[in-house]
């Protein structure tokens, strides 16, 4: 059991960014995005590739010209570099002008979130490749945003990716609100957490009465 | 000197939270008793099934957050009785579920249930399901027509005295017919009369701040003088912003809820004039007919400045006064 335990502690660790060190739903980065934008299924697909454009980005910049700059202009030239990015980004999607509409501010606003500011600020320098943590803080921030889209989806127009999922919910438009977005983020938040806890507490009770069993038996 | 922090409701009487909620439960009866001679059983089938989905709601909640089953007071069954009687009397069960679950779920139990909770859960959980459902929400069944156990779609629905007010009508309703009730409404907040003897009577009982819902009316009441709506006198908006909708209903049993209210009588004073002028200023300026929910919902997060601010200013001039009457001795607050 104490294998298990450990097992289950190191998939934590190593999943950290995606469920239990989740940028948006534990650090609370990025907010903004996973309560006023993610009204759709498309609106968190389109948001979470734009990041991912802009993560990818950032972490070629730091890795190229990260060392010739001070850190406190790593910002401007993060911003900067990013809002290029996304110019070419929304002409590529210009084809879904619907989305474009949807997500307003909240599509340019990618090129200087806090996810960039958070990296620019030194969040690159821990440890291992830039690339390979701009990938899992972007893996924790798609899933954050494409759950929570979907669900909101889902529950406020009974449509997933804009077809109609006839599943019988009754349609609570509020959830498509902000502040329907904060209930969300509050609960999956703390469902994340509490099935952590369980787990955590599940796997330590089995050990602990093993060993006391075994030592009685002993 | 050790202090000792406690939760609200702050009772400094010999009533305990079991006798306060069973007072206000007391005094809802007799808005069921009118409202069943008025829409028929239904009525009673509507507060039930609230009643029960709020007890159990907080039941399941608390077996899940490892307290145990906590049924030290009636404050589910008081959320349960006032969410259908802010509703019309045709409102369908799944409506009324949905708000009590919201009430509790979302509003009471994520911030530490009873006692705890930031915002009233009636209000809250009413609120949530007019946003969802605003056309259900404020279409009314006619006074004195027995409704259908199951929703039917031949009971004939009307619109409010707020809604003819919300669109810069004049009522057509007589007062003697407001106050007795006798017109389209939420089934629990038309009898003029019947509430101000519930509130008689939470008031003998100690069971309602008169302070505060005095003040609430007179703040309502002033902004009614102040800027009548549509073509209507400032004496006929006065009687008609009073009288309709939900703005009394409230005042007795949302804003004195003991425990999204300030302390000290001087912040109730002024978080009940505030919140009455608040709710006709959205009434007045906003998009729905019946807005005093949400007034309600945004005054409960004031209390919290308004007690730190006056309890501030008591202590400032309590150290004052101390002062003042002996130089030599070191105020300790």
């Amino acid at each position: 059991m104490r294998a298990t335990l450990r097992k289950y502690r190191k998939i934590r660790t190593e999943s950290g960014h995606i469920l239990w060190n989740n940028p948006v739903l534990t650090q609370g980065l990025a907010l903004p995005f996973a309560i006023a934008a993610t009204t759709s299924l498309k609106n968190g697909v389109v948001l979470s590739a734009a990041m991912l454009g802009a993560l990818v980005c950032s972490a070629l910049v730091y890795r190229r010209f990260g060392a010739r700059f001070e850190v406190w202009m790593h910002p401007i030239l993060y911003s900067s570099v990013n809002l290029l990015v996304l110019l070419g980004f929304m002409r590529i999607i210009s084809g879904w002008p619907a989305v474009i509409d949807s997500l307003g501010i909240y599509l340019p606003m990618v090129a200087s979130n806090t996810l960039i500011m958070h990296m620019a600020s030194g969040g690159l320098k821990a440890e291992g490749s830039a690339l390979v943590q701009s990938l899992r803080i972007w893996a924790g921030f798609s899933f954050a945003v494409c759950f929570l889209s979907a669900l909101r989806e889902l529950l406020g127009a009974g449509t997933l990716w804009g077809i109609p999922m006839g599943v019988g919910i009754p349609s609570l438009s509020p959830m498509l609100y902000p502040f329907g977005g904060f209930i969300l983020v509050g609960f999956v938040a703390a469902g994340l957490k509490g099935l952590d806890r369980l787990t955590l507490r599940i796997l330590s009770r089995r050990g602990k009465l093993k060993r006391e069993g075994g030592v009685a038996g002993e | 000197m050790k202090l000792s922090a406690d939760y609200p409701p702050h009772i400094r009487s010999r009533d305990t939270s079991l006798s306060l909620m069973f007072d206000v439960v007391v005094a809802l009866l007799p808005l069921y008793g009118l409202a069943v001679f008025f829409y028929g059983p239904r009525a009673l089938m509507l507060a039930l099934i609230s009643a029960a989905t709020c007890i159990l709601s907080d039941a399941a909640c608390s077996l899940l957050m490892g307290r145990g089953l906590l049924l030290r007071d009636l404050s589910p069954v008081v959320t349960g009785m006032i969410i259908p009687l802010l509703l019309p009397a045709s409102i369908s069960y799944t409506v009324v579920i949905i708000a009590a679950l919201f009430s509790s779920l979302v509003i009471k139990q994520p911030f530490g249930g009873v006692g705890q909770n930031i915002f009233n859960p009636a209000a809250g959980g009413v609120a949530f399901v007019t946003l969802c459902w605003p056309v259900d929400v404020f279409s009314y069944p006619t006074p004195l027509n027995t409704l259908p156990m199951t929703s039917s779609p031949e009971v004939v629905l009307e619109r409010s005295v707020s809604y003819t007010l919300h669109l810069g009508g004049r009522p057509t309703s007589d007062y003697l017919d407001l106050l007795l009730g006798n017109v389209p409404g939420p089934m629990g907040a038309t009898h003029i009369l019947v509430m101000l003897a519930c509130l008689f009577y939470l008031w003998v009982r100690r069971g309602a701040k008169i302070n505060m819902t005095g003040s609430f009316i007179a703040g309502a009441a002033a902004w009614a003088l102040l800027f009548p709506r549509g073509s209507l006198s400032p004496f006929e908006s006065l009687c008609y912003e009073l009288m309709s909708g939900s703005l009394l209903f409230a005042a007795i049993f949302l804003i004195s809820d003991p425990v999204t209210s300030p302390k000290r009588p001087i912040a109730r004073t002024l978080y009940g004039a505030a919140g009455g002028l608040l709710c006709m200023a959205f009434r007045s300026l906003g998009d729905m007919e019946e807005s005093v929910i949400f007034g309600i919902l945004v005054m409960n997060t004031f209390v919290w400045l308004l007690d730190t601010r006056v309890e501030s200013l008591y202590h400032r001039y309590r150290r004052e006064r101390t002062h003042e009457s002996d130089p030599t001795q070191i105020p300790q607050d």
